[in-house]
């Protein structure tokens, strides 16, 4: 059956005194509210979340959370699909709508890291990887740099274009509230900064952030009772990827993002063509060219192109990332996903503010891991 | 320790290997030895960032071996991908490399896989091998094939402080 999206929340993003079982309640809360129900009316509750375990000592956090907005009995799950965790929930909270096992279902992903030093975060995110990848010190950012290389070298594309991302995602964010950044950067600001992973330099790469971010599902009948403006997802799946990286046929493609957004596209019926807008993964700025492409919005090697012509502004014929991106806005690991969903609902339904553009069709593309594990969704307005 | 890419009967080769072939779902009962080998660089960083325990920078690249000899079946695959430290910044996409082998490569008091180096103290001779030793490569780095082997040692291991 028809799932519709009620409601949405999002909290401040950033360097955030609230402790994870906080954060979650603050979203939990607002979605709610926005949504205009009860905890009583919850059925199930999913809470997307990488490592609460790793990075506070702070498991069960789905019975902290049922506890603290009073949802009991409601069933509760945690998910995780490290950086997807988002995009895995808003995958559950489908099914278990579609399935007819919840009428009522609240999602509320988050993840606070900020009070870890860089290293420290970087290590409990780099635990993902193979024993073979980790111990040669591989992170996640050192596997953005492998593959940047290879796709400027491979294609000829200059160096400006990821820099030409970060500027774009950063000019967003300004207009976004919760973002963690909601300063303009330069091309020559971008280009100066320190280098993190050679090629890429510290402002191809999202910030570590606290923050949660919800969402309220329900069937499309019991939508049109409670609401005038709701979207509905259209089509939604999810693919897996290897584990190890450098095992991949081709290190520019993506093939969670090509097999997720064909299912999703195939469900909603629809072509690449017919997406007014889009939030992509841009955890590092090489990752919004392999997701534009791996989607189809760009031919392999061709991503580059459209941002540096300004098609992909928010102003432009295809904006991305009119959030600002993980990029400017930050990346709590389990709230990115769903906090993508916030964006394009809110843009669906006509609540984006100044950061509004003119979209029927908006597509979310989750991106776990490197690439490792993949959720996409799409939603249209009703 | 070994450095070993595993085959299936398929030929299907991996590094490191699975419980079943990625490609076709058989076991991958055969191996093939990559310390001989030369390899070419497919890509590479030099990473800033690391997690501690990890030397800084810490240059990384990935490595393709020609291991069209030892795989069989019309559908082998004739190379295999590996990752590895170079022993060296001074690195190109297309150089050629060849393995070589380090004691340890991360502090294994530090960092969240414990198990990673573990494994070296549980076979018991690697803080016994010729530091310039290549022919155990269970850990490995790659570095500047056209460099003398052996005379240098492993640079990275130099820079490493008490690793
Ligand atoms: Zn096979």
């Amino acid at each position: 059956m028809p799932v519709a999206v009620i409601g949405a929340s999002m909290t401040e993003f950033g360097d955030r005194d609230a402790w994870i079982r906080e954060l979650l309640a603050e979203a939990g809360v607002a979605a709610l509210d926005d949504a205009g129900i009860d905890p009583d009316d919850v059925e199930h509750l999913y809470v997307s979340n990488m490592a609460s375990g790793e990075f506070q000592g702070q498991t069960g956090i789905m019975n902290a959370l049922a506890h603290d907005l009073g949802v009991m009995p409601a069933y509760s799950e945690r998910v995780d699909q490290t950086s997807s965790s988002g995009g895995a929930g808003i995958y559950e909270a489908w099914q278990s709508v579609a399935s007819g096992a919840s009428e009522m279902t609240l999602l509320v992903g988050g993840e606070k890291m900020h009070h870890k030093t860089t290293a420290e975060a970087t290590d409990i995110i780099a635990s993902i990887t193979h024993p073979d990848e980790y111990k040669h010190g591989v992170t996640l950012p050192s596997f953005a740099g492998l593959t940047a290389r290879h796709y400027l070298e491979r294609f000829d594309a200059p160096r400006e274009a990821l820099a030409r991302v970060a500027v774009k995602n950063h000019r967003n964010g300004v207009d976004n509230p919760h973002a963690q950044f909601q300063k303009e950067i330069d091309v020559e600001t971008a280009l100066g900064s320190p280098i993190v992973a050679d090629p890429l330099r510290l402002y191809d790469f999202c910030p570590i952030t606290d923050g949660s971010s919800g969402l309220v599902f329900t069937t499309e009948e019991r939508a049109q009772e409670l609401t005038d403006d709701y979207a509905v997802v259209s089509g939604i799946d999810g693919a897996t990827d290897t584990h190890v990286v450098h095992e991949r046929d081709d290190p520019t493609v993506m093939g969670g993002v090509v097999e997720s957004s064909r299912g999703a596209y195939e469900m909603a019926g629809i072509e690449p063509e017919d997406v007014d807008v889009a939030e992509l993964h841009d955890m590092f700025t090489i990752l919004e060219f392999l997701q534009m492409e791996g989607c189809g919005f760009a031919e392999q090697g061709c991503a580059w192109e459209q941002v540096m012509e300004g098609r992909t502004e928010r102003d432009g014929e295809f904006p991305i990332n009119t959030s600002g991106g993980l990029k400017s806005k930050g990346h709590p690991l389990g709230a990115s996903g769903v906090a993508q969903g916030y964006e394009i609902y809110k843009q669906l339904v006509g609540e984006a503010g100044p950061r509004q553009v003119a979209a029927d069709t908006g597509l979310a593309c989750n991106v776990g891991g490197f690439g490792n594990c993949v959720i996409t969704t799409v939603m249209e307005a009703r | 320790m070994t450095f070993d890419a595993h085959v299936c009967p398929n030929g299907h080769a991996t590094c490191p290997g699975h419980a079943l072939c990625p490609e076709c779902g058989d076991p991958q009962e055969g191996t093939v030895d990559l310390t001989d080998r030369t390899g070419e660089v497919v890509t590479w960083t030099t990473s800033t960032a690391t997690p501690p325990g990890v030397r800084e920078p810490n240059t990384l690249a990935i490595v393709e071996f020609d291991v069209s000899d030892a795989t069989e079946g019309p559908d082998g695959d004739d190379t295999v991908r590996a990752i590895g430290q170079a022993t060296s910044d001074d690195v190109e996409t297309g150089d050629a490399v060849e393995p070589v082998y380090v004691e340890e490569l991360r502090d294994p008091d530090i960092g969240l896989h414990k198990y990673v180096n573990v494994l070296v103290d549980v076979r018991g001779h690697a803080s016994r091998r010729p530091r310039n030793s290549h022919r155990s490569g269970g850990i490995t780095c790659v570095r500047q094939y056209e460099r003398p082997f052996g005379a240098v040692g492993c640079p990275h291991r130099q820079s490493y402080g008490r690793l």
